[in-house]
C-alpha cells in the first residue's frame, strides 16, 4: 500500500525560491489580464465566499452544480404552499446571494458561491424573484458589467415564485448541521483516549470496508472535548467491525448498530440524487452525513420543505432522509 | 494575571515559514510555476494589504492561495494541471503531480492540504469554504483514485 504522507513528503524536494521582495514590492491586484476585475471584487468574492460558506456547512457531501440561470418555475416547487391555498401565503426568510440584472430583474439565489474568482455576475440556481430589495444595503455589494450583486438576509410573503420582500438585513449565521459531540455510546472504563490534535486516520476503516463493502453504513469524527476524537462507525454488523478495527483505535472506536443496510444508504442518495435535475423540487445538493446518533442520513437541501419532495422521497426508509429547506418560515 | 494571548506572527515571519510550502503545495494544485508563484504572491500581498486584523493569518493565506490559483486555473481554460516541461523535478513528485492532474481540483486540494500541509478536515473544509463531512468525502474518494494511479505508474 502506497504511503500518500510519504508521497507528499517528496513535494519537499522540489527547489521553490521565495523572496519576501516578491510581496512587499507587489500591489495587490488581480492576477488576470482581463480589465473588469479590479482587487475590490476578488476581496469581494473572497467575503462572499466566507459570508456563504455557512449556507454551505449545511450539509454534508455534496456535488453542487451550477444550473441555468432562469429563475425557477413555481408551478410545482411551491405548489402546495401558494396557489392552492387560499390563506395569506407565510412569511418565510433566507440569507443568499441577490442578483440584479435589471432594476426589474432581481432574483434571490441559494447558489454556492463558487470558490474561485469570477469576473462577472456570479451563476447560482436555484433563483426566485425578488420585489423591493434595497440594492444599496446588500453585503458585499458589486457592480460590474450592468450587474449588481451582494449576499442579504430577505424575508417576507412567497407566492407564485417571487418574495415579496418586508424584511432586509446582512446574512445571518446558519447552523453548520449536527455537531458531533458525545458519541453515541459510553465511554471506555478510562475515558475516550486524548491527546490527539488531529483526527485519526481512517485508513484503516477504508481497509475494512474494502473487505466488507456491506458492513460500514456511516463513518465520523465525533469530538467530545479538545483533543479528544472518536471513531464512530454505524455497522451492520458491530461484532465484526469491533473485533476488526478496536486495536486500531484503542479508546477512541464506537460502534452502533446501523438501522439502514449500506445498499439502502446508496439507494437513498441515489434517488435523492437523482430529484437534482428534476427542477419541479428545487432540489440545490443531496450529501451524506451523520446525525448525533451515529446514523447516517441523506441529507437533502432544497428550496423549500413541500409535499411533492416528500411524496417523491417516501419510499425511503424512515428517518434515513433529512430535507433542509433554504427558506424557512419566519416567527413573529 | 494575564490573560493567554495567542499571538500571531508577523507576515514576512509567516512568509519565511509558510511561503516554501504554500508555493510547493501551488505548483502540485496547478502544475504550472507560474500561476503557483503569483498565487503564493498574491495571497501574502492581499493580507498586507488588508487593513483588518485577520484572526488566523496562515489559514487565511492558504485559503487565499488556492482561492486565486484555482480562478486562475479556471481564467486559463484549463481542464487539468499541465507540467512545466522546464520545470525539473525529481520522478517521485513528478508522478504525483501528474496523477493530481487527473484527479478533480476539489480533491486534489483536499488531498494536498491534508497530506502535504498537515490540516485537519475542519480546517481544509475553512480554507475550501466547504463543510468537513464534505471535505472527508474528497479525501476518502481522492485518496482511493490517487492510490490507483500511483499504482498504475508503479505497476
Amino acid at each position: 500500500m502506497v504511503d500518500l504522507n510519504r508521497v507528499f513528503k517528496d513535494l519537499d524536494r522540489l527547489d521553490a525560491p521565495v523572496s519576501w521582495s516578491q510581496v512587499a514590492g507587489r500591489r495587490p491586484t488581480a492576477l488576470s489580464d482581463e480589465p473588469h476585475r479590479p482587487r475590490k471584487v476578488m476581496v469581494a468574492v473572497f467575503a462572499f465566499v466566507v459570508a456563504i460558506a455557512g449556507i454551505a456547512l449545511l450539509v454534508g457531501a455534496f456535488g453542487i452544480p451550477l444550473r441555468h440561470p432562469a429563475p425557477l418555475s413555481s408551478s410545482a416547487l411551491f405548489a402546495g404552499s401558494t396557489s392552492t391555498s387560499t390563506s395569506p401565503a407565510p412569511e418565510v426568510g433566507a440569507s443568499g446571494l441577490v442578483v440584479a440584472y435589471s432594476p426589474s430583474d432581481v432574483r434571490f439565489c441559494n447558489g454556492v458561491i463558487p470558490a474561485d474568482l469570477t469576473a462577472g455576475p456570479p451563476a447560482c440556481a436555484p433563483q426566485i424573484r425578488a420585489v423591493s430589495v434595497d440594492l444599496s444595503a446588500l453585503s458585499n455589494q458589486v457592480t460590474a458589467q450592468g450587474v449588481t450583486w451582494g449576499t442579504a438576509f430577505l424575508a417576507g410573503t412567497f407566492s407564485d415564485g417571487t418574495l415579496q420582500v418586508n424584511e432586509q438585513g446582512p446574512p445571518r449565521p446558519t447552523g453548520n448541521g449536527p455537531r458531533l459531540v458525545d458519541p453515541p455510546c459510553s465511554p471506555p472504563p478510562t475515558g475516550w483516549a486524548t491527546g490527539s490534535v488531529d483526527e485519526p486516520s481512517t485508513t484503516a476503516v477504508e481497509a475494512y470496508e474494502s473487505q466488507f463493502p456491506s458492513d460500514v453504513a456511516s463513518v465520523a469524527m465525533f469530538h467530545p472535548q479538545s483533543q479528544t476524537w472518536v471513531v464512530t462507525i454505524a455497522s451492520t454488523d458491530p461484532a465484526r467491525t469491533t473485533a476488526a478495527l478496536g486495536a486500531e483505535y484503542p479508546d477512541q472506536l464506537c460502534v452502533v448498530q446501523s438501522r439502514y443496510q449500506v445498499s439502502d444508504v446508496h439507494d437513498a442518495k441515489a434517488a435523492a440524487t437523482a430529484l437534482l435535475s428534476q427542477d419541479q423540487y428545487g432540489v440545490t445538493a443531496v450529501g451524506l452525513t451523520t446525525g448525533t446518533d451515529g446514523q447516517p442520513v441523506v441529507e437533502v437541501e432544497a428550496v423549500s420543505d413541500t409535499p411533492e419532495l416528500r411524496d417523491a422521497l417516501a419510499s425511503q426508509p424512515a428517518g434515513l432522509v433529512n430535507i433542509v429547506p433554504w427558506l424557512k418560515p419566519v416567527s413573529g | 494575571m494575564y490573560a493567554e494571548v495567542d499571538t500571531e506572527p508577523s507576515l514576512e515571519r509567516l512568509f519565511e515559514a509558510e511561503a516554501q510550502r504554500i508555493l510547493r503545495a501551488l505548483v502540485a494544485y496547478t502544475g504550472d510555476w507560474e500561476i503557483a508563484s503569483d498565487a503564493m504572491a498574491e495571497a501574502f500581498s492581499q493580507a498586507l494589504a488588508s487593513s483588518r486584523e485577520l484572526r488566523s493569518p496562515r489559514r487565511w493565506v492558504w485559503s487565499v492561495a488556492f482561492r486565486v490559483a484555482a480562478g486562475e486555473l479556471k481564467l486559463k481554460g484549463r481542464k487539468r494541471p499541465m507540467i512545466e516541461s522546464e520545470y525539473e523535478m525529481p520522478e517521485p513528485p513528478l508522478d504525483l503531480i501528474a496523477a493530481l492532474a487527473k484527479i478533480s481540483p476539489t480533491q486534489r486540494a483536499a488531498l494536498i492540504l491534508r497530506h502535504y500541509s498537515g490540516y485537519s478536515t475542519r480546517e481544509i473544509a475553512e480554507i475550501l469554504g466547504s463543510s468537513a463531512a464534505t471535505v472527508r468525502v474528497h479525501l476518502s474518494q481522492g485518496r482511493r483514485r490517487l492510490l490507483k494511479l500511483l499504482e498504475e505508474n508503479h505497476g
